[in-house]
C-alpha cells in the first residue's frame, strides 16, 4: 500500500513536508477535482497518507504562547501589486496589551491551582467568585486564549471533580460546550460526561417522589428498601435511573448504596411482582374471609401460600436458572423443548390411569418437572412484556377447549381429582410457556405479516367470545370445530411463515397436542361451567381488544410493536 | 458563455471572466449590485431588483425579500392573485434578471452559470439553488461556496506565496468562515463552518426591536403585527445601521398615522444590544480553526467579506478575536461575485487560469442512524454514525460496514443525516434507504455496507450494498426537496418565463417611481407636497412615453430625492 502512495505522488518516500506538498500541487494541476474526480480522490488519499506518515499530529491544539510566533516576514507582495480584490498589508503580530492581560489570566489560573492544593482549599463560594472573575478577563476575547483556557479549565475540573461539580455549568454554558457535537477535545468530553451524570442525579433529587434519589445517596437500609421495592417497584426505578449513567459512580452517590444495588441486580431476588400479588390477595381476602367465617385463618393461608410460592419460585426456579445460565451461556438445542416430551408422556399417563394410582402420581411429578424445565429455560423470565403474549397464548389455547366443551357438553362429566387437576393445569401452563419462542418469531416478522396475524387472532377471539356469550347459538359442532381448527392452523402458519416445513410441523404438534390431549382427560369439559364461561368470554373479548388496539397502533405507526 | 453569480440574501451580483480578469456586470440601473427582491405591481407585472426593494416599504403585501433564508423549505409566498412562488422560483426570477443584464452587456446568450451558496448550506438548500438556476434557464455548472469564492478572488493575486488566511463572510442572512491555505499555486480550503441564521438582517432586527421597545406604546394597537408599519421601521433600521458605520448616533424616523416618530441610537448602545449576535460569531471561527488545524496567530490575514462586515462593531469584534485589525478590502459586497467570475473562467478553461487549482471541503458531517446494543442487553436507537466527517476535501467517497441487529432480520432501513449531534434527532434528515437482507437461519449477522459520495458541489449520493447477495439500493430524497421530475420542472420554468415582466429599459423608471412613492409615504409637510408634485408629474410623463423627457425628469427627480433623504440604498 505504501508503495502505491509514493508512486501516485511520483516521489521517493520522504519525511519532508514541502517535497510532498510540491508533488501534490504539481499533480493537482493535471488531476483537477472537477475533471477527474476519481483520480483526484486517489491523489488526495495518497497525499493525506504521505503527510500523516511524515509527521505525527501536527494538527494539535497548541498551548504555546502567541509571543513565540514571529511576525511573518515574507508576506508583503500586496504592497507592490494593487489588484482590485486584494487587501493591503496590515495586521502585525498581536498587540502588546493583549499579551499582558493573557499573562495576568495565566497567573490567576496558576494561583487558583495553588489554592486548591493548599491545606485549606477555598470554599464553594470562594471558588465560584474566583472562577467568575477569571471568566470576565478581557484576554478571553482572543480566540487563541479562549482555546487554551478552555482546555486548562477542563483539566482542572477533571482533577478536582468534587470541588467544581456545582460550577461546571458556568463554563459549559459560557462556551456552549454541549453544542459542539461529537468532535470535542477529550477533556471537554469528559467534563460533559461528568456533568451529564451530575445533572441526572440532580433531576432525581428534584423529582417527586424522592425515594430514588434517597436510595442512591443514603446508606442502604435493606428493610426500608425492600418495602419500597415491593410497594413501588423501586428496583425498576433505580435500574432506569442507572441506565443512562456514563460513569460507574457519579459525584453525590453513596458508595455503599451503589454496592448494595449492584449486588441486588447481579443475583436473582425474590420476585417483587409475586410479593405484590400475595399482598394484594391477602388484603382482599383477609377481611372478607374473617367477616364470612369469623376466622383469620383463610386469609393467613393465602398469605402463607403466596410467600411459599414466592420463595419457592426464587429458590427452585430463578436461582437454578441463574446458576445454569452462568455455567452454560448457551445450552444444547433440545433445551427449550425439553418440556414437551415430559409433558406428552405425563398427559398420556394421566389420561390412561385411574385416579390416585402410582401412574397418576408419576404423571403429576413429570408434569411438575416439565414445568420446571420450561420455566428454567425460558429466556428472560416473566416480564411485563410477556403478559400480552401470555394472555394471547392462553386465549388461543382456550379455543379448542371451548370447542370441545361444546361438543362434549352432553356427555357425562368426570369428577376431577388432584393429579388430574395438576396435570391439566400443568399442561395448560406449559402450553403457555411454550409460546414465547413462537412469540419471538412473531416479533421478527415484517409488519404486514404481523398485522395479518393479529387480525386473524382478533377475529377468532371475537368469534369465540360471541359464541360463549350467546349461549343459545349452537352451530353444527363439527363445522364449527373445523372452521376454528383451520383458523388456528392459519394463525400458526402465518406466524411461522418463514419457518421450514419440518419446523412448522414440529411446532404445530408440540403446541396443539397438549391442548387436545387434556381435553380428553375430561377436566376441560368440567372446568368450564357457567361462571367460568362468562369469565372465559370476558377474557376472549379482552384478547380481541388488545389485538385491535395493537393493530390500530401499528396502522398509525405508534406503539411498542412498531419497528 | 458561462457567468458567475453571487445570489445573496440582500443583494446579488453577476460577473464574467474576460480579458484576463473577473469583471462585474452592471445592471440596467448602472449598479453592480441588484437587490434580491421581487414585487408585483398593479398590472400584475413582476418587478425584480431596486424597484421591488423600494416597494417593500410601500407595498409590503405584494413584495418579498430575503427569500434566500427559505431555500430548502417548501414555504410558498403569496404576492396576490395567481402569484404564488416557492423560494427557488423567487430566486429564479432574480437569476433571470441578472441573466438578462449579462446578455445585454455581452451581446450573446448566457446559458451556464456558477452560482455561489453559503458554505454552510445543507443538501436541501443546495439542491434548491440548483433548481432555481434551472428554472431561470441556466445550467448550473458548479455550486461554489461563498467564502471559497472570496478566497479565490483574494488568493488569485498571491499565487506565489505560502500563506494561511481566514475568510470571514458575514452577508445579509448567512455567516460563513473558511480557513484557506495557499501553497505552490494551490488554493486549499482547510475547513469551513458557519451559521445559516446570522447576518445583517439580524442586526437590523436588533434596531427594530429597540424601536418597538422605545416607541411601541405610541404606535397604536398591536404595532408588531402591522406589516406596513413593520416594513417602514425595517427600512429605517437598515438605514440607521449603515449610518452608524459613518457616524454616531443615527436616527430612525418613521411616519405613521400622519405623525413622525424619531428614535436615535448610538454606537455604544448598538454594540450592547448586538452582543448576543457578536458572541455567535465566535463559535464557527473556533470550529474552523480547530478543524483546519491552524493556530489563530499563524494566519497571515483575516479577509472580511460581505456588506455587514463594514459595521464597526463587527470589525472590532473580529479584532478582539484575533488580537489584530482585520483587512479592509475595497468592496466586501463584490468579492464573492468576483470569485464566482474566476470560477466561471476556470470552468471555461481560460488560459490565464491554467496554473490555478482550488480544492474545497464540505463542512457537514454525514452519517446514518444506527442502534447499539448496550452491555446490559437493551438496545439504544437513534445514534448517529458518521460516515464522512466534516471538512473532508471534496469530492470524496467513504464507506462503512454495518451489521444487522436482530436475528432473522429481513431488511435494513437507513436514514441519512447531516449534522454534528450524537443523536440523530438533533440532526437534519436528508433521506432514507431500505435494502432487503437474506434471513439468517442460525441467527447470524448480515453485513451491509453504506457508501457516501460527496461531489464537488457538495451534493450527496448514497449507495447501500449487501455483499452477501449483491443487492444494491440508492438514496431516495425525502422532505421538501424531492427533485421535481424534468417535466414538472420544464412546466414551472415555462410559467416563470411567461410571467409579465417590465422590459429592461423601463426598469430605471420603475425604480425611480417606486422610490418616489416610498419617500412620499415617509416624509411629511412641505417635503411631502414637493414629492407629491414630482410624483404626479413623473407619472404623467410616463404615460406620454417620450423617452428623452422621461429621462430628464427622472434624473432631476433622483437628484432631488438624494438631496432630501441622502443617497439611496446602494
Amino acid at each position: 500500500m505504501s508503495a502505491s502512495i509514493w508512486s501516485i505522488l511520483g516521489i521517493e518516500p520522504t519525511q519532508d513536508l514541502s517535497i510532498i506538498r510540491r508533488a501534490y500541487a504539481a499533480l493537482l494541476k493535471t488531476t483537477r477535482p472537477e475533471d477527474d474526480p476519481e483520480g483526484f480522490v486517489r491523489l488526495r488519499r495518497a497525499y493525506e497518507s504521505a503527510l500523516a506518515r511524515a509527521r505525527t499530529r501536527a494538527i494539535s491544539i497548541p498551548t504555546a504562547s502567541p509571543e513565540a510566533v514571529p511576525p511573518r516576514a515574507e508576506t508583503d507582495p500586496h504592497a507592490e501589486t494593487a489588484p482590485p480584490a486584494a487587501t493591503p498589508s496590515h495586521g502585525t503580530a498581536s498587540a502588546p496589551h493583549a499579551t499582558a492581560e493573557l499573562k495576568e489570566l495565566r497567573a490567576s489560573l496558576a494561583a487558583l491551582k495553588r489554592d486548591l492544593k493548599a491545606s485549606q482549599p477555598p470554599t464553594s463560594e470562594e471558588l465560584r467568585s474566583l472562577l467568575e472573575a477569571l471568566l470576565k478577563s478581557p484576554a478571553l476575547e482572543g480566540l487563541t486564549a479562549q482555546m487554551e483556557f478552555e482546555l486548562a479549565l477542563a483539566q482542572l475540573f477533571l482533577e478536582y471533580p468534587h470541588a467544581f461539580a456545582p460550577l461546571w455549568h458556568i463554563a459549559i454554558d459560557r462556551w456552549r460546550w454541549r453544542e459542539r457535537g461529537r468532535k470535542v477535545d477529550a477533556r471537554i468530553a469528559a467534563v460533559l460526561t461528568l456533568a451529564d451524570d451530575a445533572n441526572s442525579l440532580r433531576e432525581l433529587e428534584r423529582s417527586s417522589p424522592p425515594r430514588v434519589y434517597a436510595a442512591l445517596t443514603q446508606d442502604p437500609d435493606p428493610i426500608r428498601l425492600w418495602i419500597q421495592i415491593v410497594l413501588f417497584r423501586l428496583d425498576q426505578e433505580v435500574r432506569d435511573a442507572m441506565r443512562y449513567w456514563n460513569s460507574p459512580a457519579p459525584a453525590g452517590t453513596d458508595a455503599e448504596a451503589l454496592a448494595w444495588w449492584r449486588n441486588f441486580f447481579s443475583r436473582p431476588q425474590p420476585r417483587p411482582r409475586l410479593l405484590q400479588i400475595t399482598g394484594l390477595l391477602s388484603v382482599l381476602i383477609l377481611p372478607g374471609a374473617w367477616l364470612a367465617t369469623g376466622s383469620l385463618l383463610p386469609g393467613m393461608w393465602v398469605l402463607l401460600a403466596g410467600l411459599v410460592v414466592t420463595l419457592g419460585w426464587w429458590g427452585l426456579v430463578d436461582w437454578p436458572r441463574h446458576r445454569f445460565l452462568e455455567l452454560q451461556s448457551s445450552g444444547p438445542w433440545w433445551l427449550p423443548i425439553g418440556w414437551a416430551p415430559a409433558l406428552v408422556v405425563a398427559l398420556i399417563l394421566a389420561a390412561s390411569g385411574p385416579d390416585f394410582s402410582p401412574l397418576a402420581w408419576a404423571a403429576m411429578v413429570l408434569t411438575a418437572a416439565g414445568l420446571f424445565w420450561a420455566i428454567l429455560t425460558m429466556p428472560g423470565g416473566i416480564d411485563l412484556a410477556d403478559y400480552v403474549p401470555l394472555s394471547l397464548a392462553i386465549g388461543v389455547g382456550n379455543v379448542p377447549i371451548v370447542v370441545w366443551w361444546m361438543v362434549m357438553s352432553d356427555t357425562p362429566r368426570m369428577h376431577p381429582t388432584l393429579p388430574m387437576w395438576v396435570t391439566f393445569l400443568g399442561a395448560l401452563v406449559a402450553l403457555v410457556f411454550g409460546q414465547p419462542t413462537l412469540w419471538r418469531e412473531f416479533q421478527s416478522l415484517t409488519p404486514s405479516f404481523r398485522q395479518t396475524s393479529r387480525a386473524v387472532i382478533a377475529l377468532i377471539a371475537l368469534g369465540m367470545a360471541a359464541i360463549l356469550l350467546l349461549d343459545n347459538i349452537r352451530p353444527e359442532p363439527a363445522l364449527c370445530l373445523l372452521a376454528l381448527l383451520s383458523a388456528i392452523v392459519l394463525v400458526h402458519r402465518v406466524a411461522s411463515a418463514n419457518l421450514t416445513e419440518r419446523q412448522l410441523r414440529v411446532r404445530y404438534v408440540l403446541t396443539l397436542f397438549p391442548s387436545l390431549a387434556f381435553i380428553h382427560t375430561g377436566p376441560g369439559s368440567v372446568v368450564l361451567g357457567s361462571p367460568l364461561q362468562t369469565a372465559g368470554a370476558a377474557f376472549m373479548l379482552g384478547v380481541a381488544l388488545v389485538m385491535c388496539v395493537c393493530l390500530y397502533n401499528e396502522w398509525r405507526g405508534l406503539g411498542p410493536f412498531t419497528q | 458563455m458561462i457567468v458567475g453569480i453571487d445570489l445573496g440574501t440582500t443583494n446579488s451580483a453577476i460577473a464574467v471572466w474576460r480579458e484576463g480578469q473577473s469583471q462585474l456586470i452592471r445592471n440596467s440601473l448602472g449598479s453592480y449590485l441588484t437587490p434580491s427582491a421581487v414585487s408585483v405591481d398593479e398590472d400584475g407585472r413582476v418587478l425584480v431588483g431596486m424597484a421591488a426593494r423600494e416597494r417593500q416599504v410601500t407595498h409590503p403585501h405584494v413584495t418579498v425579500t430575503a427569500f434566500k433564508r427559505w431555500m430548502g423549505t417548501s414555504r410558498v409566498t403569496h404576492l396576490g392573485g395567481s402569484h404564488q412562488y416557492r423560494p427557488e422560483e423567487l430566486s429564479a426570477l432574480v437569476l433571470r434578471s441578472l441573466k438578462a443584464d449579462a446578455e445585454a452587456f455581452l451581446g450573446e446568450p448566457v446559458t451556464e452559470a456558477v452560482i455561489t451558496v453559503p458554505a454552510y448550506f445543507n443538501d436541501h438548500q443546495r439542491k434548491a439553488t440548483r433548481q432555481a438556476g434551472l428554472l431561470a434557464g441556466l445550467t448550473v455548472e458548479r455550486l461554489l461556496n461563498e467564502p471559497t469564492a472570496a478566497a479565490l478572488a483574494h488568493g488569485l493575486h498571491q499565487r506565489d506565496s505560502e500563506t494561511q488566511f481566514l475568510v470571514f463572510d458575514l452577508g445579509g442572512g448567512t455567516f460563513d468562515v473558511s480557513v484557506v491555505e495557499l501553497f505552490e499555486g494551490v488554493i486549499e480550503v482547510r475547513a469551513s463552518a458557519g451559521d445559516n441564521h446570522l447576518g445583517g438582517e439580524d442586526f437590523n432586527q436588533v434596531l427594530i426591536d429597540d424601536f418597538y421597545a422605545a416607541l411601541g406604546s405610541r404606535l397604536g394597537p398591536r404595532p408588531r403585527e402591522n406589516v406596513q408599519l413593520y416594513e417602514r421601521i425595517r427600512e429605517q433600521a437598515e438605514r440607521a445601521r449603515r449610518e452608524l458605520t459613518r457616524k454616531s448616533p443615527a436616527t430612525m424616523t418613521v411616519t405613521w398615522n400622519a405623525q413622525s416618530f424619531e428614535h436615535s441610537i448610538d454606537m455604544g448602545r448598538f454594540e450592547h444590544l448586538s452582543a448576543p449576535l457578536l458572541e455567535r460569531l465566535r463559535e464557527p471561527v473556533l470550529r474552523a480553526l480547530r478543524d483546519g488545524g491552524i493556530h489563530g496567530d499563524k494566519l497571515s490575514e483575516i479577509v472580511l467579506v460581505g456588506g455587514a462586515t463594514r459595521m464597526p462593531i463587527v470589525r472590532s469584534a473580529v479584532a478582539r478575536m484575533f488580537g489584530r485589525l482585520p483587512g479592509l478590502g475595497p468592496n466586501p459586497d463584490e468579492a464573492i461575485a468576483v470569485g464566482a467570475g474566476v470560477q466561471a473562467g476556470l470552468k471555461a478553461r481560460d488560459a490565464a487560469l491554467k496554473e490555478v487549482v482550488m480544492t474545497d471541503v464540505c463542512p457537514y458531517t454525514l452519517g446514518v442512524d444506527v442502534a447499539e446494543r448496550r452491555p446490559d442487553g437493551t438496545i439504544r436507537t437513534g445514534m448517529f454514525a458518521p460516515i464522512i466527517e466534516r471538512n473532508t476535501v471534496v469530492p470524496t467517497s467513504r464507506f462503512k460496514t454495518f451489521q444487522t441487529l436482530e436475528p432473522r432480520q429481513r431488511s435494513v432501513h437507513f436514514k441519512i443525516y447531516q449534522g454534528e449531534a450524537p443523536r440523530v434527532a438533533d440532526n437534519i434528515e436528508l433521506g432514507e434507504v431500505e435494502v432487503p437482507v437474506p434471513v439468517q437461519e442460525d441467527g447470524g449477522v448480515v453485513q451491509v455496507s453504506v457508501r457516501f459520495t460527496y461531489d464537488i458541489n457538495g451534493l450527496l449520493e448514497v449507495d447501500v450494498e449487501v455483499p452477501q447477495t449483491g443487492e444494491t439500493r440508492q438514496l431516495v430524497l425525502t422532505g421538501a426537496q424531492a427533485d421535481l421530475d424534468p417535466k414538472e420542472l420544464e412546466q414551472r420554468r415555462g410559467i416563470l418565463a411567461a410571467l409579465k415582466v417590465h422590459p429592461r429599459d423601463t426598469e430605471l423608471n420603475r425604480a425611480a417611481l417606486a422610490r418616489l412613492e416610498r419617500c412620499y409615504e415617509h416624509f411629511l409637510g412641505d417635503r411631502r407636497e414637493l414629492i407629491g408634485r414630482m410624483l404626479s408629474e413623473f407619472e404623467a410623463l410616463m404615460d406620454d412615453q417620450d423617452p428623452r423627457a422621461i429621462e430628464e425628469m427622472r434624473r432631476s427627480v433622483m437628484k432631488a430625492l438624494d438631496e432630501i433623504e441622502g443617497a439611496s440604498y446602494l
